[in-house]
């Protein structure tokens, strides 16, 4: 993670900020020389106190190899009193959230550029959790609806189409999860059915992972929405929007400590 | 990490050998590749994992030692509205 280059947003957002291993404190020290210096703290739990007190040491690793005492990677949002917010987690090593992802996540702030469109029955907009991404990055494709008074649309588990939103195949990319709010039960009267629906505001989003091993510097994240929606007098047309979101693409940094201090 | 070290042995080792070997070891090269879908496959050194805390759960509290010798604790590092702590393998490899 590129924290440093997140420090002013995250220190905006009202948050300390600290990274933990089972690093020296020379590894610790000439990471942070060898990049500039970092704002936020470094913290050497080379006993891996911490990491047990948390519960998150990888035991696939045994004692005498240099992975002992690894954590599993990732990374909690707490509050003041140290209630976690939100939590991030993932388990292939080249895999990772951002933390501008973490805050959209946490906070729903920040977010790439927006691509708008009025649409026959309510207004969209999408963006990107975050913009730039980085190769192996999870970052979610955010669908934002504004619909009209009187007008709603089919959420999952109703017989109308649901309202979806898919990543148009492309190697390069993975389509995660959709996530989606609770839904309102509508009473139709008339033919006394019960439907899932969503009025109002409704945001959606979809989980991507991005190649570990994309060497481009963009990437155009191609997409569709899906739905079906109506109002107080007429059904409309299941219908399908789709749109495209561009991301710059950021390199991974790999260069190492010097060999002496290394594990 | 066992497998990404054989990946990378095995990469160094097929970048180095002439054209006629990297046919016949084309294969062993091209195995890395078709063993593992880059997204979805967790090797066996990432398995079991667990996570800690759960949301709307507390942290253990903690201190340690920072890059520059200092000891801080979570009390010293949280900004007004908490803080984001980030567990990650190493810095250095």
């Amino acid at each position: 993670m590129k924290l440093e280059q997140s420090f002013d947003k995250l220190t905006e957002a009202g948050l300390g900020v600290v990274a933990i291993s089972y690093d020296s404190v020379d590894i610790l020290r000439s990471f942070a020389d060898r990049h500039g210096g970092f704002r936020y703290s470094m913290l050497s739990d080379q006993k891996s106190e911490i990491i047990d007190a948390f519960g998150i040491r990888n035991l696939n690793h045994t004692q005498g190899t240099f992975g002992y005492g690894i954590p599993f990677p990732g990374t909690y949002v707490v509050d003041a009193d140290g209630i976690v917010q939100t939590k991030f987690f993932i388990q292939a090593h080249n895999q990772r959230h951002t933390a501008d992802t973490i805050l959209w996540k946490t906070f729903g702030t920040g977010g790439g550029q927006r691509i708008e469109a009025q649409l026959p029955q309510f207004k969209f907009s999408a963006y990107a959790s975050q913009d730039p991404v980085q190769p192996g990055n999870h970052f979610f494709l955010v669908a934002d609806i504004e619909l009209p008074e009187r007008m709603h649309l089919y959420a999952p588990g109703s017989d109308y189409t649901p309202i979806d939103l898919r990543i148009v195949a492309n190697p390069e990319l993975h389509e995660g999860a959709l996530e989606l709010p609770e839904p309102e039960i509508l009473h139709l009267d008339v033919i006394d059915e019960r439907v899932p629906v969503y009025l109002n505001k409704v945001r959606i989003q979809r989980e991507i992972t991005l190649g570990p091993r994309l060497k481009t510097t963009g990437i155009r994240i191609e997409a569709v929405l899906s739905y079906q929606t109506c109002d107080d007098e007429i059904c409309f047309l299941p219908a399908e929007f789709p749109f495209s979101v561009d991301l710059q693409v950021t390199p991974l940094d790999h260069q190492r400590a010097p060999k002496e201090i290394r594990h | 990490m066992i497998q990404y070290a054989i990946d990378e042995t095995v990469k160094i080792f097929c970048k180095g050998i002439g054209n006629l070997l990297r046919v016949v070891l084309l294969f062993v090269c091209a195995l890395p590749v078709l063993a593992e879908n880059v997204f979805t496959d967790v090797s066996r050194a990432d398995a079991n994992m667990t996570t800690g805390p759960e949301v709307g759960e507390r942290i253990p509290m903690f201190s340690a030692i920072d890059q520059h010798g200092v000891r801080r604790s979570f009390e010293d590092i949280r900004g007004p509205n908490g803080a984001m702590i980030l567990f990650h393998r190493s810095a250095d490899w």
